[in-house]
Order: structure tokens, then C-alpha cells, then sequence
């Protein structure tokens, strides 16, 4: 096998790209698929934080109008954020595609057991602690659900991309 | 799974970003199969093979250990 040869077959390594992995859950590859995922989820994110503030700021006043407004523009937002996942993950390779999905298992696992526990602590807070439930919690807990699995599965997604 | 993938490669000149582009996946996923942490689906097997004029055993063969 000639020089040239031999650096041919040199182990040129995974190196999946770290920062795209943790900041957006993506492998960075920039491909139309994933600029569009990263695009539409943003747009839709920002422009139902934008809804929640104003409604916060209205105080949800007319509530009877204002809560199940606000209920569905994060229902939308959250629907949009999963289809254009989906779709992000049809369009990736079989290896890319098998670790966003394995790293979506596990995030549900993680997520899974999180709730469980948060489950056991919320009733404990609120008789040691008096925590005042307060309805409009309600509407932000699926964002702040959003918010908190999202590194997570970046986290998983980053170990993963580290075995392959 | 064992491979001869970076011979093959090799002997054709094709960088792991060539072959990638033949084969319609990430450069990643080809290095991935090279070193032998990914076992490939058999439709991208059966690319493999196509690309190399090879049969798929050619190419890949069972190393006796458990399925990953």
C-alpha cells in the first residue's frame, strides 16, 4: 500500500461536532433539514414567549378568553416544535437518525423519573413550605418541561455521539 | 461486525468523506461502520457492496460476538 494509501485509511475519527450537539440538540452538519429545524423551532418558541408575556402582563385578564387562548398557542408551539423534530429525524442518515433516537428514549426515561420524584416533592413543598399553587403555572409548565428535557437530551445525545 | 471497509477505500483513493457522499450518509457514519461501532442496515450494506462491486460477506463478516 502506497503513502498516500496509508493515509487513506488513517483513522480520520467521529468527531461529531460538540457545539451544535449541546446547544441545539443537532448535529451541526448544516443541512437544509437542519437549518429549517433550527429556524421554525426558534420562530414558533419565540413567538409563543412572546404570547405568555403578554398574556402575563394582562394579568390573563379576561381569564375566560385569556387561559384557553394562551393554552393553545403553547399547545401549538410545543406540536410544532415535535413535528419539525420529526421531520429533522426522517431526513438524517441511519446512524445519525438511530442516536437522536436513542437519546430521545433515554430522555423520556430521564424525564420519566424526574416527574416521578417532582411528583413526591410537590405535595411536600407545599405543606413544609407553603407554597402557593397559582393556576398560570399550569400554562407554563409544558415550556418550562421544554426548557429542562431539551439540555438533557442534548446531554444524551452528546454521550451517545461519543460511543460512535 | 468485522469490515475490510478501509481497505476497499483505500485501494479506490476515496477518503471517508468520498465514500460518504457515494453512499448518501455522513462522513461520521462511515467512520463509525470503519471502526467497527456501527453495524450497518442491510440496505446501506448492500450500498456498500454496490459501490465496491463486492458481495456483502466480501465485505462484512460476523465476528462471533453478541449483537450490538
Amino acid at each position: 500500500m502506497n503513502p498516500e494509501n496509508q493515509e487513506l485509511t488513517h483513522n480520520q475519527g467521529s468527531l461529531w461536532a460538540t457545539c451544535p450537539i449541546l446547544g441545539w440538540g443537532t448535529f451541526g452538519t448544516k443541512t437544509r433539514a437542519e437549518r429549517r429545524y433550527i429556524r421554525r423551532t426558534m420562530l414558533g418558541a419565540a413567538a409563543g414567549a412572546a404570547w405568555v408575556l403578554i398574556a402575563l402582563a394582562l394579568d390573563l385578564h379576561p381569564k375566560a378568553v385569556m387561559l384557553p387562548l394562551t393554552a393553545l398557542v403553547i399547545g401549538a408551539v410545543m406540536t410544532n416544535v415535535a413535528w419539525e423534530m420529526s421531520r429533522y429525524i426522517r431526513q438524517l442518515d441511519e446512524l445519525a437518525r438511530r442516536m437522536q433516537l436513542e437519546a430521545l428514549a433515554w430522555t423520556y426515561l430521564t424525564g420519566f423519573v424526574a416527574a416521578a420524584w417532582l411528583g413526591v416533592l410537590a405535595p411536600l413543598s407545599s405543606t413544609l413550605m407553603h407554597w402557593p399553587y397559582k393556576r398560570g403555572f399550569l400554562l407554563l409548565s409544558p415550556f418550562l418541561y421544554h426548557i429542562v428535557l431539551e439540555p438533557v437530551r442534548s446531554a444524551w445525545l452528546y454521550f451517545l455521539s461519543r460511543r460512535y | 461486525m468485522k469490515n475490510c471497509l478501509r481497505v476497499l477505500r483505500a485501494e479506490r483513493n476515496l477518503s471517508q468523506a468520498d465514500l460518504a457522499d457515494k453512499l448518501d450518509v455522513s462522513r461520521q457514519t462511515v467512520n463509525a461502520i470503519e471502526t467497527e461501532r456501527y453495524d450497518p442496515s442491510i440496505e446501506l450494506a448492500f450500498k456498500i457492496a454496490a459501490v465496491f462491486g463486492r458481495s456483502i460477506e466480501e465485505i462484512f463478516t460476523p465476528n462471533g460476538d453478541k449483537a450490538r
